[in-house]
């Protein structure tokens, strides 16, 4: 697990580690019983406040999704990735055959982008989440 | 063994020059276990401030409290070593007179720069220099690390490299760290508490989201100034109609006041060019001044 | 990841602590002791024969330039002293000037630096941020120094008084009482060469400069050896001859002379000023006699001893005083 934070990006520290954890779980990056970096090797890695780290693995902690065993590290309770999104599902085949053709018509990897973004906007219009935070 | 609760506790500390005070009537309490930035202009008296703290200098007032048997380091601004002695001999100064020498943690400091341990400190750049002087802090395995200026002639990657070794190391055995530096930018991410000093007195103390917490930065029109007599406010600037202002506001804001959180910078350039609010110390970082009476 | 930093440490000399440091910041210094012994010691048996030698070949052992002794009375004697003198004894003197100089020259190039250097390029900070204080610092920086030289110091003085011996007293005409022999041969120097060692190194310490702090310890060691050379005759007992300068033996230091009346008030041999009549002159200088007041040859120890304690206790005061100063008064 590599976090990267951004320093310019107006979220807090904590809860772009809180994030891209999440991130990681969805994608299947980090499964139960994978340990997250300590403390240490993330401050080490991105020179960010230790306390931020505990504080964001706090949050994971409370959320349910990591436990700390002591003595040993911080390690992964459970996953968010679904089976549909997982590298060999059907919907994900599905889409990257989508994806190939958009490509042959012409489309940029930004048209692609735009194009799948807005196609969301309208299907999920009205859920009110904020992008996957209500994964639960 | 049970962790101290205060790293450092200072009271109504001063030190008075000939030229006059460099520092007067400083308090605050530092927390075990922080990553405190210390920030103010130059000349606001934080090289003394470390100084001291590291017993290089006699407070003219006021008493410095640490735990018994806390180790402490410091890298003094101009990086004091002796310029005839190789990179390795330094080392070894730091193991000769060091009873709790880590002689690992010293060499993975060293580990990232581009200079061998035969070199002579004579023949480094200032930034190889700092890298040694750092070298020698973290062997000493220090509860207490004073840094003055500590990332001031580094390149940034080697700033980027060494800081997150530094916290790395603090968080690995609970360092409390208290590091100077003019540019605010560099702190945000690596601390979590703040001392600001400005003309030789404590303007801000505490935790960095509490003291975050504590104030709105306002944005409205010019005729809305009114409402702001009631408020503490830090700094008021005017541009046109429009007024934009640092405050430390008591209750709920009005419309047609906006209001949000400020950035660290904002806080900290706010209270430098406006002089006018209180010293503003959070609970962890007040001192309780009933015990020591004068100076 | 893991550096090997460890230069090899020669086996037999590994010091700890800060002896270590002051064998690494010292060491030239340090082994410029040796060096200079070494060389000294090849010049002092050189000296040590060449006199020897040319007393015996002359027959002028005992003889100074006038001696009472018949034997040194022979024609040539005269001749042969002062050869000598012209020759040998003038090496012994050169010899003797330079040991004079001793003092000031490690005081001020050894001792004046010690502290104002680590002032100057602010290097006290590293060392007093490591786990050492204020006192252990300074007494490990002033012994790194002194013991070298005190030992360095005492095997010159031994030389020296070695060389001079053949020659001793009469033939170089360099007696035992002589500035550039009693300074230089015995435990006296030594005591002022850690007397001038603790000088120069309150002078650093309190002006933290280093060439201001060498001109002021070359002043004050220069002061302090004139005095002890004034001071000198009076610390030890003494006896008044009524034997005028000239007619006193060789051995005996005759340090004050003039003139005594029988009831034994002391008047100056200048003290008929041109105010008076002759006749009150007269009258004044009836029945007077000359006087000197003297130290015989066995004198020398005694007041040798009581001058190196004064050093030392002079050494031991300044040493006290550095180390307070660095610790009271250092920022």
């Amino acid at each position: 697990m590599d976090y990267r934070i951004d320093r310019h990006s107006g979220i807090a520290t904590y809860l772009q580690i809180v994030q891209q954890t999440k991130h990681a779980l969805r994608l299947g990056l980090l499964l139960p019983g994978d340990k997250l970096p300590t403390a240490k090797e993330v401050v080490a890695a991105t020179a960010i406040n230790p306390n931020t780290v505990l504080k964001a693995y706090r949050e994971l902690e409370r959320e349910g999704l990591v436990a700390p065993r002591p003595g040993l590290g911080t390690f992964v309770l459970r996953s968010l990735a679904r089976e549909e999104g997982a590298a060999d599902s059907p919907l994900r085949a599905e889409l990257a055959r989508w994806a190939a053709r958009a490509r042959r018509a012409g489309l940029g990897r930004e048209d692609v982008a735009a194009l799948v973004a807005s196609v969301v906007e309208q299907e999920f219009a009205g859920d009110g989440g904020t992008g996957g935070e209500n994964d639960d | 063994m049970t962790e101290p609760r205060t790293a450092l506790t200072v009271t109504r500390l001063g030190k008075r020059y000939r030229r006059g005070w460099a520092l007067r009537d400083c308090s605050f309490a530092l927390p075990a276990g922080r990553i405190c930035a210390l920030v103010g202009p130059n000349g606001a008296g934080k090289s003394t401030l470390l100084a001291m703290a590291a017993n290089l200098l006699t407070p003219s007032a006021g008493t410095l409290e640490r735990p018994d048997g806390q180790r402490v380091a410091f890298v003094a601004q101009d990086r004091p070593l002796y310029p005839g002695f190789t990179v390795a001999e330094s080392l070894r100064l730091g193991r000769e007179l060091n009873p709790s020498w880590d002689q690992a943690a010293a060499e993975q400091v060293l580990a990232a720069g581009d200079f061998p341990t035969s070199a002579r400190i004579g023949s480094l750049s200032g930034g190889q220099r700092t890298r040694v002087a750092l070298a020698l802090a973290l062997g000493k395995r220090p509860d207490l690390l004073l840094l003055d200026e500590p990332m001031a002639e580094l390149d940034p990657l080697a700033r980027r490299e060494l800081m997150g070794h530094l916290l790395g190391q603090a968080a690995e055995y609970g360092t409390t760290v208290l590091m100077s530096s003019h540019v605010i930018a560099e702190l945000s991410e690596a601390c979590d508490f703040l001392v600001l000093v400005a003309d030789g007195a404590v303007r801000l103390a505490g935790d960095i989201e509490e003291l975050l917490a504590a104030h709105q930065v306002l944005v409205g029109p010019g005729e809305a100034a009114e409402w702001l007599a009631g408020q503490v406010v830090v700094e008021r600037r005017e541009a046109g109609r429009q007024l934009t202002s640092l405050v430390r506001a008591a209750g709920p804001v009005p419309p047609p006041w906006q209001a949000g959180p400020p950035s660290l910078e904002e806080l900290v350039l706010g209270h430098l060019r406006g002089q006018g609010a209180p010293a503003l110390l959070t609970d962890e970082a007040r001192v309780n001044e009933m015990v020591e009476v004068g100076g | 990841m893991t550096a090997v930093l460890e230069a090899p440490v020669r086996r037999g000399f590994a010091p700890r602590g800060l002896v270590w440091l002051m064998w690494r910041q010292r060491r030239l210094s340090i082994l410029l002791w040796p060096v200079v012994v070494l060389a000294a010691a090849v010049a002092a048996v050189w000296l040590h024969g060449a006199s020897a030698d040319y007393i015996r070949n002359h027959g002028i052992a005992g003889c100074a330039m006038i001696s009472l002794d018949p034997a040194c009375q022979q024609p040539g004697v005269q001749e042969s002293v002062s050869q000598f003198r012209d020759s040998y004894g003038h090496l012994l003197k050169l010899a003797g000037l330079l040991m004079l100089l001793l003092p000031v020259a490690v005081g001020a190039g050894l001792g004046a630096p010690l502290l104002a250097q680590e002032l100057e390029q602010g290097t006290w900070k590293l060392v007093l941020s490591q786990s050492v204080s204020r006192r252990r610092w300074v007494l490990a920086k002033l012994a790194g120094v002194a013991v070298p030289a005190a030992l360095g110091s005492l095997a010159l003085a031994s030389l020296y008084r070695w060389a001079w011996h053949p020659s001793a007293n009469d033939v170089s005409g360099i007696a035992w009482s002589s500035q550039f022999f009693f300074s230089t041969g015995g435990p006296d120097l030594v005591a002022t060469v850690l007397a001038a060692i603790g000088v120069g190194a309150l002078a650093g310490a309190v002006l933290r400069r280093t060439v201001p702090a060498m001109a002021v310890t070359v002043l004050l060691v220069g002061l302090l050896q004139a005095g002890l050379s004034t001071v000198r005759p009076y610390l030890w007992s003494w006896q008044t001859m009524r034997v005028p300068e000239s007619e006193l033996p060789n051995s005996v230091w005759g340090f004050a002379h003039g003139l005594i009346r029988p009831d034994g008030t002391r008047l100056p041999y200048d003290g008929c000023g041109a105010l008076l009549d002759p006749g009150q002159c007269a009258a004044k200088y009836a029945g007077t006699v000359e006087y000197s007041d003297v130290h015989r040859a066995t004198d020398y120890w005694p007041l040798q001893l009581v001058e190196t304690g004064i050093c030392l206790a002079l050494a031991a005061l300044l040493t006290a005083a550095t180390v307070s100063w660095i610790r009271r008064r250092l920022a």
